[in-house]
């Protein structure tokens, strides 16, 4: 998994994503990659789980062999213009695109995804870890640079977004991993993502991921039966409960990795550390 | 009169649920009440009715609850439909740059949530309609989306193409605007923007009334009551102090916030006795009751709220009568609680 050249980390709002791409982006660090954490929309999630300040759209140095950044669309529709299309600054030309890529979000979407695939592609990063959006807003996300390539005809904008569409379906650079807490709609929305990203091939499931499982009782039900009513009691109780149905949407699942839920961590710093020694070495 | 409470959040907090609850509470007190759910998990949509659609249905063993669900995929359409003629809407609809529109302008969702509350709040069918309120937005969002939809029919790329006025359909850009879409299509290879310069000038056409509707849909939530739900977790707890933090003139100071999924306090101070592993456990719950005490107690200290309590439960409620006994066990989520006179 490490070894593609980018990794996208979706999942539904809640599941703990941002905590599992911060935590991931720290693992392949420590093993001694050179690597770039990537906020695609919101950065608060990724600064608050690595405990940067606020992150900005140039890379942040914030452990070693660890980069941050948030793309800022402006930026990169800037960088976009001037780099890939070679239109010059500041021209009647670059107004008309940046006006219509507020309103068109399909340009905006192409513009964010393409970031995060140039930085991918340049040879300074041996990994970049994307914070991406909820699982609701990640298709039409990824789904951007086809979209753009069939709407445009031949041209550099055209070839552009061929380049982005091919090197997210391209399975040695690009994978997508899938985050959800065992509950019925997040891991709905999983199945539902990994099946709409296979199906139209739009880049590879590398991992599905299973958060916030609780760890197992270790102790016999008949014991918590015989156990006077007080919390002693009511907390295993509430645990069996909890982690009865958290096994049936296990078994739907079908998790590659799984993280338990930590109790009692304060910080989002704390539970992305912690996090990041579960990855198995890979 | 009709009353409307809007129950926010970020996802996974329990929204969808906590609304259905204070309506079913609300129902069983005599009240005819409406309840608007987005994306209700299996168990809630069986609980209020399995055939749950776009429009009002009865829910079946709780007499005065009504239940809707909010298509968000039909919503723009209905948007457009609504504030633009036959003619244009069908136009706009069939327009390639729709779809991308359509699907990637999350406060579009939001602001359709937003529209259906008002008109079934203006119907004065219901005493009272609760909306639950989507994902994409569901803090402060959902209460701007309003705001963020006229800036995106009339916003900046319109009034540079058309100047302050509103053009006939045909109008043909102003002078600054027109070479300049040229140049940039001669680098896109075809006449890419000039098209999507003609589809904003038909999405112009829905100004007006989108204008108009949108500022009565706002006035609907400044009287509205909002319940502010939240759980211990990092994402939701940052929303709720951006609520506080950001609360604009278009936003009112919650009626309650909700701190759900909490454990019972006493246990972060219990046991620590003898060492099986019960108290291991009852420990390491104790540890996240802790967390969560800090959490309440945080709120408190900045915002001065007293959350309203709801605890932890394996499964959410089934039947109608157990989501009102969910609200009804706070002692503060009853409608005249939430400050409505009988």
């Amino acid at each position: 998994m490490l070894d593609r050249r980018l990794l996208i980390v979706t999942g539904k709002g809640g599941t703990g994503r941002s905590a599992l791409a911060a935590s991931l982006a720290l693992h392949a660090a420590r093993l001694g990659r050179r690597v770039l954490a990537v906020a695609m929309t919101d950065p608060l999630g990724l600064e608050g789980h690595l405990r940067t300040g606020p992150l900005g759209s140039r890379p942040l140095p914030v452990r070693p062999g660890l980069w941050a950044l948030a793309i800022d669309p402006a930026a990169a529709l800037d960088e976009y213009l001037r780099l890939r299309l070679r239109v010059p600054r500041l021209g009647p030309v670059t107004r008309a695109f940046r006006v219509f890529a507020e309103t068109v979000p399909g340009i905006r979407d192409t513009v964010v995804v393409g970031k995060a695939l140039w930085e991918a592609a340049r040879s300074e990063w041996d990994l970049v870890v994307a914070d991406a959006p909820p699982t609701g807003q990640v298709l039409s996300l990824l789904r951007a640079p086809a979209t753009i390539e069939g709407l445009v005809p031949a041209s550099r904008v055209r070839d552009q977004a061929a380049w982005m569409r091919g090197m997210l379906a391209d399975h040695q650079a690009t994978g997508v991993i899938l985050v959800a807490t065992p509950e019925e709609l997040p891991v709905a929305e999983a199945t539902e993502t990994a099946t709409a990203l296979r199906g139209e091939r739009l880049a590879e499931v590398v991992a599905i991921v299973a958060n916030r499982v609780l760890p197992a009782l270790e102790v016999d039900p008949a014991v918590v039966e015989r156990e006077p009513p007080g919390a002693r009691r009511d907390a295993a109780v509430l645990h069996l409960e909890v982690a009865a149905g958290q096994r049936r949407m296990l078994a739907e699942l079908d998790a590659d990795h799984s993280f338990p839920l930590l109790f009692g961590m304060r910080t989002p710093g704390e539970v992305a550390s912690r996090l990041a020694d579960m990855w198995e070495p890979s | 009169m009709t009353s409307v409470v809007a129950v926010l959040g970020s996802g996974g907090v329990g929204k969808t649920t906590l609304s259905a609850a204070i309506a079913a509470d609300a129902a069983r007190n005599g009240r005819r009440v409406l309840v608007l759910t987005v994306d209700p998990a299996r168990r809630l949509a069986q609980a209020l009715g399995v055939r749950l659609g776009n429009t009002p249905a009865a829910v079946a063993s709780c007499p005065g609850l009504d239940a809707a669900m909010i298509d968000a995929s039909e919503s723009w359409e209905a948007i457009v439909h609504n504030h633009a003629d036959p003619a244009t809407a069908e136009r706009l609809v069939a327009n390639r740059f729709f779809r991308a529109v359509a699907d990637r302008f999350p406060s579009g969702q939001a602001y359709a949530a937003a529209e259906e509350m008002t008109r079934h709040a203006d119907s004065g069918v219901w005493d009272l309609v609760v909306v639950d309120t989507p994902p994409s937005g569901g803090g402060i969002d959902v209460l701007a989306s309003p705001r963020r939809i006229r800036a995106l029919v009339g916003g900046r790329a319109l009034r540079w193409l058309t100047g302050p006025a509103i053009p006939g359909r045909r109008a043909l850009y102003t002078v600054t605007a027109r070479p300049a879409l040229r140049l940039a299509d001669a680098v896109v290879g075809g006449p890419l923007l000039e098209d999507v310069a003609e589809f904003l000038l038909d999405l112009r056409v829905t100004y007006d009334g989108i204008s108009r509707r949108s500022r009565h849909v706002e006035s609907t939530f400044k009287t509205a009551a909002i319940v502010l739900v939240t759980t211990a977790d990092p994402a939701p707890m940052r929303e709720t102090s951006r609520y506080f933090a950001e609360l604009p003139d278009w936003a009112s100071r919650p009626r309650a916030v909700v701190f759900n999924r909490a454990l019972p306090e006493q246990w972060s101070t219990a046991g620590r006795g003898r060492g099986d592993a019960l108290e291991r456990n009852l420990e390491r719950w104790g540890d996240e009751a802790h967390r969560q005490a800090e959490a309440r107690g945080e709120l408190s200290a900045l915002y001065g709220v007293d959350p309203v309590i709801v605890p932890w439960m394996a499964e959410a409620p089934s039947t109608p009568s157990g989501l009102a006994d969910l609200a009804a066990a706070t002692g503060r989520l009853s409608a005249k609680e939430l400050g409505f006179a009988q």
